[in-house]
């Protein structure tokens, strides 16, 4: 799931107590945008220090 | 060959689980699986029974005590147990309902415990709606068939703090839990208890005030000032009674007279708190005034783990002291919380996503 980073929030969370890997956490602190697995997701959803991102996958164009 | 057991203190916890009812066990059959809530404390202390015992020394016994003359009486007591943590989102928005018997839920979610002389309990004893009012089975757990489980534990006494020089600025919580259940029987407090439900886990997540954005108080003749902060101190009473008894022995219900909010708040003495004119802390004390008192850990919104607002209506009680120190000359402020108008005595926000009914 792609969830987007609450930067003035997360540095609250321990980075031991957390199931997605540090460099996933440090993205997030940073503010960016990570697709990391769902339940460590909806974790950090749960304790309001990241936001849902956009989770829809562009489609290619087909190529005529 | 005496026993080379050794029962080290980090490996007793506790928990607690809300109760549908009033003083009863959750679960009395056998052993109990109940899903308890293990608390962050380093030791855990242990339950104190409180009870009659008066050992007397009967006349015609000559010039020592009897055995047979001595009185013991597990009914009509107290149970109490002092616990002191870093406060986590969870055990603060649930001690402090446990002490205000109070919470309003916002969002997702938002507790509120505020004190303001009306929405506060004055009793509790009958119906448990969703969490409200709010007691627990207490459970101490030190190993197998060992357990204590206290039942209708609520928090008689509740002090909130922050020290940028103690715990690198997290906020504990410390207090003392009461039950007015001390006779042991089985579908309430009970001793030798197996606990073997899955406990839920602590959580990680800290309140440090070295987050705390804004910080305000009244001074003289200025209002939401922004102090430096050293430390603050919040003491919740609500000076519980037992009331009555069951056939046991146990308590009826419980009284809460009056809640009782005092503390203390260590500021710089700079150009907003001094002892000139317009920001005369001195000045608030001698004219009695009631100032707003506001520390907000987080940016203000509360809507992540971690996050707190306290408001407070504040009176001084003494005249300001000083704190000496390599960093200058600090008020310490001694106050005592009063409903003021509309605004509420003492008001706390924290965010938990979870109800009170999953406690």
């Amino acid at each position: 799931m792609k969830i987007k980073g609450e930067n003035s929030k997360l540095h609250r969370v321990n980075p031991n107590a957390i199931l997605c890997d540090v460099a996933m956490l440090a993205k997030l602190k940073d503010g960016d945008t990570v697709d990391i697995p769902e339940k460590a997701a909806e974790e950090l959803l749960k304790m309001g220090v990241a936001k849902k991102a956009d989770n829809k996958t562009k489609k290619k164009k087909e190529s005529k | 060959m005496a026993d080379t057991r050794v029962q080290p203190i980090s490996s007793i916890k506790y928990g607690l689980k809300a109760e549908t009812s009033f003083g009863v066990g959750l679960d009395s059959a056998g052993n109990d699986g109940t899903a308890y809530l293990t608390q962050p404390v380093v030791q855990a202390q242990k339950p104190t029974f409180n009870i009659l015992r008066e050992s007397r020394l009967l006349s015609g016994r000559g010039s020592v005590k009897n055995a047979a003359d001595t009185v013991v009486n597990p009914r009509g007591g107290t149970v109490t147990m002092p616990f002191e943590m870093l406060a986590t989102p969870r055990t603060l928005a649930q001690h402090c309902l446990l002490v205000g018997q109070e919470n309003d839920q916002t969002g997702s979610i938002v507790h509120e415990m505020e004190i303001d002389g009306s929405s506060n309990k004055t009793s509790i004893g009958g119906t448990i709606t969703s969490g409200i009012p709010h007691s627990c089975n207490l459970a101490y757990y030190p190993a197998s068939g060992e357990g204590i489980k206290v039942a209708g534990v609520i928090v008689s006494d509740l002090n909130i703090s922050g020290d940028i020089a103690a715990n690198n600025g997290l906020m504990t919580i410390s207090g003392n839990y009461f039950s007015g259940f001390s006779n042991p029987v089985s579908t309430s407090t009970v001793l030798e208890q197996t606990f073997d439900g899955s406990w839920a886990a602590r959580e990680s997540t800290y309140f440090n005030i070295l987050d705390a954005d804004t910080r305000t108080l009244d001074v003289d003749d200025a209002s939401n000032q922004t102090f430096i902060m050293k430390s603050f101190n919040f003491n919740i009473a609500n000076n519980v009674t037992r009331v009555g008894f069951d056939t046991n022995g146990n308590a009826e219900a419980y009284a809460f007279p009056e809640y009782m909010i005092t503390g203390d708040i260590t500021i710089k003495w700079d150009d907003e708190f001094d002892y000139g004119a317009a920001n005369n802390v001195i000045q608030d004390f001698l004219d009695g005034d009631t100032l707003s008192l506001a520390i907000k850990i987080g940016d203000g919104t509360v809507d992540s783990e971690g996050e707190c607002n306290i408001a407070a209506e504040i009176q001084y009680t003494g005249d300001p002291g000083q704190d000496i120190s390599e960093s200058g000359v600090f008020h310490t402020l001694a106050f005592e919380c009063v409903q003021n108008s509309s605004a509420e005595a003492f008001k706390i926000s924290t965010f938990k996503n979870e109800a009170v009914t999953a406690w």
